[in-house]
């Protein structure tokens, strides 16, 4: 069984089918790359997924448990875990508490544990710990607000990782890095990879979501216009068709 | 202690209490409120009826209060749940004028005349006398400051936090937000209800008119000019301006129009207010202080 299961998901905004029937299905220790021309539905997909967008057709499934209906929080702390496109740290916390936040996972809904400490050694440990990995570098005191845009990407993907999650949905991590910063991201995204991790990546860097990808799937006007491995999507005819089509728009 | 200086403790702590509620919400977790009042009134009301109607003991009143207003602006805070976050001001207006008309227009809370004549507070026997009065509110206040510090350090506290920076990426990261804003007014109308019983037994009356709208505008100015979102700035917002309006007593026609001014004043020219420009005039001290530390030759052992 696929670990995250979308299946024939359609959302409408009043008039706009912003996707429609679109399929995806990502196993554990697989990272599918989501590639498509602005205003594909690509984001929209990932709202959907984190139940920020209800659709009006399809379901979304973690290991074969039931996602869409439930609220965000819920969703979060079954395990899936995402960034977002226009990076949004808490920028009055400081970058060290922002991925302590996302370590409560098994203490916020509960009674009495959510009276509990947060900032405990080992959690800030574990935090620190985080932030290396993802290659932001120290110091981690100062409020997240101060941070330049790319630190604030790696950041999120430290916050997002924080939870734990079983899922993680990634919506344009490298826009702003610089070339060290997406191979770290890179590197990143691999070992999560190893570790089991489901990763769906959505990049406008084409070659780094070709590269980093064991399958693509292509999104353009809210339908699945290709699927396949990156070197047959590398290939396809309505691909590059799609692409040039907004290039030359 | 002279009387005028209990009175100033009395209702400075009162307010400044009644600020730290309100700080619990818009400053801990975003949530503006305009209504305090009405949850001030909760407290003061349960207080009066359980004195005079139940003739129940003063430590009791104070607690019901504390649970009822808990209780009452937790259920407030669902149906806060139900309007968007940018008419949450409008809503918590609403519910200010909609409690004080109840306790106008009912009869069994006293109507337009109010409740009056409650009993001296008494514990365990003995009264109080106002001096004893004003140890007893600072106790309280000192209580619910500390309660607030250490709610930071949890899990609701930091959560409520990531709330107020960004709502969609704290429930991104797994926290229950919709519950965590029931929880946070509930926390605040614990406080103003402790706050409204202090407040009702001190002066041994309640009306209506005690708890209009401009008393919550007022406290929001107390919590503003001190401070939003340090509970420092709650407490010294709270008795500078109960204790100003005493010193400009000749002013005492203008209260409102000075109030407005100030607050005016301090949005403009120092929006994290008093306490955030001491906290920059500290810095900047520090600052120079820290050059300073450079200069000695190496070796030199800079620190106090
Ligand atoms: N909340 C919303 N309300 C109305 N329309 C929306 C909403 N969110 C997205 N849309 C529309 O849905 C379409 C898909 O948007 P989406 O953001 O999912 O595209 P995308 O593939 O992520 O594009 P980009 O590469 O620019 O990020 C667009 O036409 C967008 O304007
Ligand atoms: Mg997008």
């Amino acid at each position: 069984m696929s670990r995250l299961r979308v299946r024939d998901v359609t959302v409408r905004f009043a008039s706009l089918t912003a996707l429609s029937n679109v399929r995806l299905e990502v196993d554990a220790g697989e990272v599918v790359s989501l590639v498509g021309p602005n205003g594909a539905g690509k984001t929209t997909l990932f709202n959907v997924i984190t139940g920020f967008v209800q659709p009006v057709a399809g379901t979304v499934r973690l290991d074969g448990q039931r996602l869409n209906g439930r609220g965000s929080a819920r969703i979060s702390r079954l395990g899936v875990a995402r960034t977002f496109q226009v990076a949004r740290p808490f920028p009055e916390l400081t970058v060290e508490d922002n991925v302590i936040v996302a370590l409560g996972r098994a203490s916020y809904p509960h009674p009495l544990r959510t009276f509990g400490r947060a900032r405990t050694p080992a959690r800030r440990e574990r935090a620190h710990g985080l932030l290396t990995e993802v290659g932001l570098p120290e110091p981690y005191d100062r409020p997240a607000g101060d941070l330049p845009v790319g630190h604030l990407r790696l950041l999120e993907v430290g916050r997002a990782l924080a939870t734990d999650p079983k899922v993680l949905l990634l919506d344009e991590p490298a826009a702003g890095l610089r070339e060290p910063e997406v191979a770290q991201l890179e590197r990143v995204v691999a070992r999560l990879r190893e570790r089991g991790l489901a990763v769906v990546l959505v990049e406008h860097n084409v070659p780094l979501a070709l590269r980093a990808a064991d399958r693509v799937i292509v999104l353009a006007g809210g339908e699945v216009i290709a699927e396949g491995t990156p070197d047959e999507v590398r290939a396809d005819r309505t691909v590059i068709e799609a692409y040039l089509g907004t290039a030359n728009a | 202690m002279s009387g005028y200086l209990i009175s100033i403790i009395v209702f400075g702590g009162v307010w400044a209490i009644l600020a730290v509620s309100l700080n619990l919400l818009t400053g801990e977790a975003g949530l503006v409120s305009l209504g305090q009042a009405a949850f001030f009134a909760l407290g003061a009301y349960t207080s009066a009826l359980l004195a005079l109607r139940a003739e129940l003991p003063f430590l009791a009143c104070l607690a019901i209060s504390a649970l009822v207003g808990g209780v009452l602006t937790g259920a407030l805070g669902l149906l806060a749940l139900r309007v968007r976050d940018d008419f949450l001001v409008f809503t918590t207006i609403g519910v200010n004028f909609l409690v004080v008309a109840v306790f106008q227009y009912f009869e069994a809370f006293g109507g337009a005349l109010g409740l009056v004549a409650l009993p001296f507070a008494e514990v365990a026997g003995v009264r109080l006398t106002p001096q004893r009065y004003a140890w007893l509110v600072l106790a309280v206040l000192g209580l619910v400051v500390a309660a607030s510090f250490a709610l930071r350090r949890t899990w609701l506290g930091t959560g409520l936090a990531a709330l107020r920076e960004d709502e969609q990426a704290a429930r991104a990261l797994g926290i229950p937000t919709r519950a965590y804003k029931v929880v946070a007014f509930a926390l605040a109308g614990v406080v103003a209800g402790l706050a409204g019983g202090l407040y009702a037994f001190y002066l041994g009356s309640v009306f209506p008119q005690n708890f209009g709208f401009l008393v919550s505008i007022q406290v929001m100015a107390m919590l503003v000019l001190g401070g939003l979102g340090t509970l420092a700035g709650a407490v010294i917002g709270a008795f500078l301006l109960t204790a100003l309006p005493e010193v400009l007593r000749p002013l005492a026609d203008y209260r409102y129009t000075i109030l407005g001014l100030i607050l005016i004043l301090v949005v403009m020219v120092a929006p994290d207010g008093l306490v955030g420009v001491a906290r920059r005039w500290l810095t900047s001290l520090r600052r120079r202080g820290g050059q300073a530390e450079t200069t000695p030759p190496a070796g030199s052992e800079a620190r106090p």
